[in-house]
């Protein structure tokens, strides 16, 4: 007899748009499982590991309890250790991870930055930005290896400021960040990720008077103009919208139902590699992911 | 005045070579206000921003975009030049600009000592004619408005709106003698 308590989750965790899949069955996740079994993960990308995050404090939250992750592979375990995925205390671990395995810090930590929690304070928020970028210019040789100018550099410095100030000027939330470089086959790729679970773009925008199709539609707006639920303007999705398509990157954002995908590395001369989607599940808060591939 | 930005922003405990965040922006602006208290009128504020490298929207917004209006007031009119800024800080600052400029139907421009990426010494949405009639006032340092109208081809009062916007913009200076000055 099956036990309806535990969830076997499925290998989706390769891309942004792939974790949909566990986004579908968040609602099973947070009403009556008590354990996600991890074993059939091959692969786990950043996006996906903050959205996972996300999806246990989530459960936290609304029951009071961990919700315990089990069937780790090796392999993922390390990466999840390495990145302090653990450090945020949301999920309950039965199995440790022997100390000999443990991926050391002093060569692998050169292309990641950890998960690092945005507080939803503006003072707080300032200080660890600074902090991050402090690290994330020191590392930047090696996460940025196959892409390094000191102008990408810069380029990375401004993405990470202007999203994670919306983290406390907009969800109400606190989010997390996390940045890695990886390959998969012959392509290399350095991710970006930032992710809250606040109040999202819509919510944010109610009181504003923004006119909109669709919750994709006001997603793009907000990534192409400079609009603002707070300000007269607001130029931080924008700006980061800009870079992405200077560096010929891509970027991924979901926010509530909705999601945007802009994939510049893809477009050619008057081609438009822009995505909507609307009507997907709900997913509290605002995700981004930021990529460059190469 | 010159303003050395790299070392107001170490007297202000702020981390460099980056600039980031609201909160940073309106400390550096109330720093700067401070400073400027015995600027004359008609005077040239430079902003030196040699050893840092970005300056993010927010801090633009904060520091340079309430600067600039500050320099637009009647009481004591002067005038904003930037110059050593990183490739991103003028970007950033450009989007900042066009943005508010496009929104807002007020143009916000700063004159440059460096040149910039649009080949010409200022950052922000100039049209074609403002763009020339600037630069054709920095190469001559100064001009009258005669000059200006034989340059352009255009007729003196067309001519005339134009430079008294360029003023207000506080991108060339106007004397009482009726002469044009480059910042």
């Amino acid at each position: 007899m099956t036990d309806r308590s535990v969830l076997i989750v499925p290998n989706r965790f390769k891309e942004p748009y792939d974790f949909e899949y566990v986004i579908d069955l968040q609602d099973n996740i947070l009403g009556e499982m008590k354990e996600l079994n991890l074993s059939r993960i091959t692969f786990i990308e950043p996006y996906s590991m903050l959205s996972l995050l996300l999806i246990g404090r989530s459960y936290l939250r609304k029951s009071g309890t961990k919700l315990k992750l089990t069937g780790i592979p090796i392999n993922i375990h390390q990466y999840l250790h390495r990145m302090d995925f653990f450090k945020a205390g949301v999920f309950e671990v039965s199995e440790r991870l022997n100390e000999k395995l443990l991926l050391k810090r002093s060569s692998f930590s050169k292309r990641v930055l950890e998960i690092t929690e945005i507080p939803n304070k503006e003072r707080e928020s300032v200080q660890v930005i600074s902090g991050i970028v402090g690290v994330f210019r020191k590392r930047a040789e090696h996460i940025l290896k196959y892409w390094l100018s000191e102008r990408i550099v810069d380029y990375f410095v401004t993405v990470i400021s202007e999203i994670c100030q919306n983290i406390y000027e907009h969800s109400l939330d606190s989010g997390y960040l996390a940045m890695q470089t990886y390959s998969v086959g012959k392509e290399n790729i350095v991710r970006l990720c930032i992710g809250d679970q606040g109040i999202g773009i819509v919510k944010s925008f109610e009181n504003c008077d923004v006119s909109y199709d669709s919750s994709a539609n006001l997603i793009e707006l907000a990534l192409t103009t400079p609009i603002s639920s707070k300000r007269e303007f607001g130029y931080g999705l924008c700006q980061v919208n800009a870079i992405a398509e200077k560096l010929r990157g891509s970027i991924y954002l979901r926010s509530g139902d909705a999601s945007i995908s802009n994939l510049y590395h893809k477009k050619t001369s008057g081609s438009s590699f822009l995505f909507l989607k609307n009507n997907l599940s709900n997913f509290d808060g605002t995700q981004i992911s930021i990529s460059l591939i190469g | 005045m010159i303003i050395t930005i790299r070392k107001k922003a170490d007297e202000l405990n702020q981390k460099a070579p980056d600039l980031i965040t609201r909160s940073v922006g309106r400390v550096m602006y109330e720093s700067i206000r401070n400073s400027i208290g015995s600027i004359k009128e008609e005077e040239t504020l430079v902003l030196d921003f040699s050893g840092i490298k970005v300056i993010d929207s927010s801090f633009i917004d904060e520091m340079l975009v309430k600067l600039i209006f500050e320099s637009r007031e009647p009481g004591r009119p002067f005038y904003v030049k930037l110059k050593n800024f990183s490739e991103i800080a003028e970007i950033n600052i450009d989007l900042v600009f066009r943005s508010y400029s496009n929104y807002k139907n007020k143009k916000i421009v700063v004159i440059t000592e460096n040149i910039c990426q649009n080949n010409a010494f200022y950052i922000g949405p100039l049209s074609d004619q403002e763009r020339d009639i600037v630069e054709f006032i920095r190469v001559n340092k100064s001009i009258t408005l005669d000059d200006v109208a034989t340059f352009t081809g255009r007729p003196r009062n067309q001519t005339e709106k134009i430079m008294n916007d360029l003023n207000e913009m506080r991108l060339v200076k106007k004397h009482d003698d009726g002469i044009f000055w480059a910042l």
